[in-house]
């Protein structure tokens, strides 16, 4: 751990002047003049300047490309997302964070869908993602776009408050060898080995492994918590592209994780809580294989299939999960300059679970099928004005049975560097098992001047949390507006206002009281049913600018504010969390820096808003990195992390994120 | 209490320090993309077409791009006015494969998906194809640039340019960082 800040942050001040030595401008190179030899020995800047995909989309798209994540120093995908605008990324502690669009995080991040080359990483179980074991090389990541707003039309159900899809590169971009090792105070070590080649004229391919072991965090008033883990993950991914078949592409991955963890469960006799410690168990992997091909100069198909298990036995509970996914999708172009995508897809998923008494699902097992299809239209109603993009998606699930989810956008282009889109959408969150099958039975209320009596004259009454088959879906509708503009070539704007209206939100209604035999002893109970009693809105505007200075500097600010209400009827309680756990303000800065002598200098700072149902004050967090390219081969950094404070809070229920500091060398051939 | 106002202020003292910088100009590198647009118009310059990839002698000679365009008016600014062989520059920005005209075809990223189609369409057409991945050199693209150690370079393949009918320059291929005899040399 670094204590002693001052000395690091002078040392830090230090480099920094060092590294400011006043050079006498130059003019700009007049490149046009120069010879082969004169070009070729020109240092260069690779930012990649006009973000091309999100400056004519009608939707609010952030595209964090690989170099993003690279330079940002983080080490996992959620620490990558921070610097994502209107993204609530929380850490709880080592090995979990609490993740939303648009506020709404929680640790499973449930009204965010979540793809890695186009498989759904979200839990049907628990409704949501575990962030954690969500990993790659991140060498290997090609972008991460994260669409803010509810996408249900393409994307299916609980893309609800937004979707991240993570794409990783192909195997052709990926040839040779890399390997990344290096640790730090909470980076303890890492390793990343990953080997991309060829076979014949058409197939190339890549395999990788990856280790790494994380501290734990800082145990707020001293209470053990032991949340240090290690993961260790390897995969593969081959593209194939023989000229008469198109592009076939297959990729697996399988890991296997121990995640430190504490948790506190019910007993049925006194004193009625007990915390346990330990490791949480989690392995996997998956198969998934696409093959996509063009059928004409305007029309290309693709088909998808996975197959993906997943086992996690936490201390209190434990789930085995197999799926089974199959995506078709067809684009083609249609008269009147329309361009037509639509699409079907299946889906089985399995699972089997058990708990300790007071948690259960009802049944243990369960299979659910999922079917949907799709349709798209785009329509250029001016070329290169006027863009309108109507979808819709019919869903079936076995809980809440036919869904669906229709969108409208335009967008605007009147002149050159103007940008203008609005959209109106709904989207659904599918009922997941909790919601239908669960019991979770929580410790009753204890005295508070006698703490091993129970507090009220009934005795002691254990409420239990109980699922409803007839939970029905939460639903969305969605108005956004947004403006993107070009103020100058180095300098571009991207502004978002939008307003979401909830219905049916999950709510908490307690019920009868009954007399129980079990788990023994017997005991009294009171019934809390989950239901959709919930309503309410948020709204908010997000601005996020990117400059250019100079060739070899960039700058992105970014600041978002949000509003959000959810009520539910007297006597009930709102289950969602989200009013006082989504932060008002957020906002960050970053700056890029490619330095004379091939140093790289980076640095963010991001300020996090209160969230008063948490418990947590406003905090700032300041990011540096530093890097040096001391061959073609060898990258070598030191990135700086958390620097603002020794440590902070981010979420209940967990420990506090420490400063810290990690050197890593990168080799690549 | 002093001691932590102090601690505040040099933290966003170096705080603000690492995030704005100096406005001290630095040696300055060089935009990637106003680089490879420089060197597309050398390429014109050290590759020679036979007469008949031109309909008159003093048709122009276009320059070609394919999908999305990463130089963002770059390309036009650097072979504005110029000449190469008596003939004037020509800069095209096209979406299907249909290459037809064009004699040098930069090929982005983008079209890593369709590459080969974009190849098989370009094939004796005497253009000469240059991709912006690294390794569709391999894959049969005249010249394929990489960035390494913060500096553009290319790689050609003389088969591929043999079977183009286009003659490269033995300057061209100096200056190259590699240069495969065939498409697919294998690792």
């Amino acid at each position: 751990m670094l204590e002693r800040c001052p000395a690091l942050l002078i040392a830090l001040a230090a480099v920094l002047a060092a590294l400011q030595l006043p050079v006498a401008a130059e003019d700009e190179p007049q490149l046009d003049e120069m010879s082969l030899e004169e070009l070729s020995e020109l240092e260069v800047t690779t930012v990649s300047r006009k973000p091309q995909s999100r400056w004519t989309a009608a939707d609010a798209v952030f595209v964090l490309t690989g170099d993003d994540i690279r330079r940002s120093g983080a080490k996992s995908i959620p620490e990558a997302l921070r610097l994502v605008p209107e993204m609530q990324v929380a850490q709880i502690d080592s090995n979990k964070w609490a993740i939303g669009i648009r506020g709404f995080g929680s640790r499973l991040a449930r009204s965010v869908l979540v793809q890695i080359d186009g498989r759904s990483v979200y839990n049907p179980l628990f409704a949501g993602t575990y962030w954690e074991i969500q990993d790659l090389v991140l060498d290997d990541i090609d972008r991460i776009e994260v669409i803010r707003g509810p996408s249900g039309a393409l994307w299916g159900a609980n893309a609800f408050n937004g979707v991240i899809n993570i794409i990783t590169k192909d195997s052709a971009a990926t040839q040779g060898g890399l390997i990344t090792a290096g640790g730090g105070s909470e980076e303890r070590g890492f390793g990343d080995f990953r080997y991309g080649g060829s076979l014949g004229d058409d197939l190339r391919y890549r395999v990788y492994a990856k280790y790494l072991e994380r501290d734990d965090g800082a145990e707020p008033l001293g209470v053990p918590y032991q949340d240090d883990w290690q993961m260790l993950r390897g995969g593969f991914r081959v593209d194939w592209r023989p000229e008469s078949v198109g592009w076939l592409t297959l990729q697996g991955d399988l890991y296997d994780a121990q995640l430190g963890d504490r948790v506190g469960i019910t007993t049925f006799e006194p004193p009625y809580r007990e915390t346990l410690v330990g490791n949480a168990d989690a392995s996997g992997g998956n198969l998934l294989g696409r093959w996509t091909r063009a059928l004409s100069a305007t029309s290309e198909m693709s088909l998808q299939a996975y197959y993906d298990h997943t086992f996690r036995r936490d201390l209190h509970f434990r789930e085995e999960r197999d799926t089974f996914d199959l995506d078709g999708q067809h684009r083609f172009a249609l008269p009147w300059r329309q361009g037509i995508v639509w699409g079907l897809g299946y889906r089985v998923t399995s699972d089997d679970t058990a708990g300790v008494p007071g948690v259960e699902f009802v049944p243990a097992a369960a299979t659910d099928h999922l079917a949907s299809a799709f349709l798209q239209d785009e329509i250029d109603l001016i070329v290169d004005r006027l863009v309108l993009t109507m979808g819709v998606k019919l869903q079936h699930n076995d809980y809440s049975g036919f869904e669906w989810q229709p969108n409208a956008r335009l967008l605007w282009t009147p002149v050159v560097g103007h940008a203008f889109w609005g959209s109106v959408a709904r989207a659904v969150r599918a009922p997941s098992r909790t919601e239908a099958d669960v019991r979770l039975t929580a410790p009753p209320e204890l005295d508070t001047d006698d703490p091993s009596e129970c507090a009220g004259t009934e005795g002691c009454v254990f409420p239990v949390i109980t699922g409803d088959e007839g939970f029905d879906s939460e639903e969305l509708i969605a108005y956004q507006l947004g403006w993107r503009t070009e103020l100058r070539s180095s300098l571009f704007v991207d502004t978002v206002v939008f307003y979401h209206d909830y219905d049916d939100m999950l709510t908490l209604e307690p019920g009868e009281m009954s007399e129980v035999q079990t788990p023994p002893p017997p005991h009294t109970e009171i019934e809390y049913l989950i239901g959709n009693r919930g309503r309410g809105e948020s709204y908010g505007v997000s601005v996020t600018a990117d400059a250019f200075p100079t060739s070899w500097w960039h700058l992105r600010a970014s600041y978002s504010y949000l509003q959000v209400h959810l009520s539910a009827p007297d006597g009930i309680t709102d289950g969602t969390g989200a009013d006082g756990s989504s932060p008002q303000n957020q906002a960050f800065v970053f700056s890029r820096m490619n330095l004379p002598w091939r140093f790289q200098f980076d640095s963010s700072l991001r300020y996090v808003d209160r969230l008063p149902a948490q418990g947590i004050r406003a905090y700032f967090t300041f990011d540096v990195r530093l890097a040096y390219q001391v061959t073609q081969q060898i990258e070598l950094a030191a990135v700086g992390r958390n620097l603002w404070d020794s440590t902070h809070r981010e979420f209940a229920g967990g420990t506090e994120v420490e400063r810290g500091a990690y050197a890593q060398v990168r080799l690549q051939w | 209490m002093r001691n932590r106002a102090r601690g505040k202020a040099l933290r966003i003292a170096v705080a603000s320090a690492a995030l704005l910088g100096s406005a001290a100009a630095l040696a300055q590198p060089a935009d990637e993309y106003r680089v490879k647009a420089a060197f597309l118009y050398n390429f014109a310059k050290f590759v020679e077409w036979p007469a008949q990839a031109f309909a008159r002698p003093d048709s122009d000679l276009l320059l070609c791009v394919i999908g999305d365009d990463p130089f963002e008016g770059a390309l036009q600014e650097t072979v504005a006015g110029k000449t190469v062989q008596d003939h004037r520059i020509g800069v095209r920005h096209i979406d299907d494969i249909d290459a037809a005209g064009c004699h040098i075809l930069f090929i982005g990223s983008s079209e890593l998906y369709r590459l080969r189609r974009v190849l098989a369409q370009v094939a004796n057409g005497h253009v000469l194809t240059v991709g912006d991945v690294a390794d569709f050199a391999r894959q049969g693209s005249v010249v394929a640039f990489h960035v390494e150690a913060h500096k553009v370079r290319f790689t050609i393949n003389i088969a591929a340019a043999e079977a183009a009918g286009i003659d490269v320059s033995s300057q061209l291929l100096k200056v190259a960082a590699k240069v495969l005899e065939s498409s697919d040399p294998g690792w």
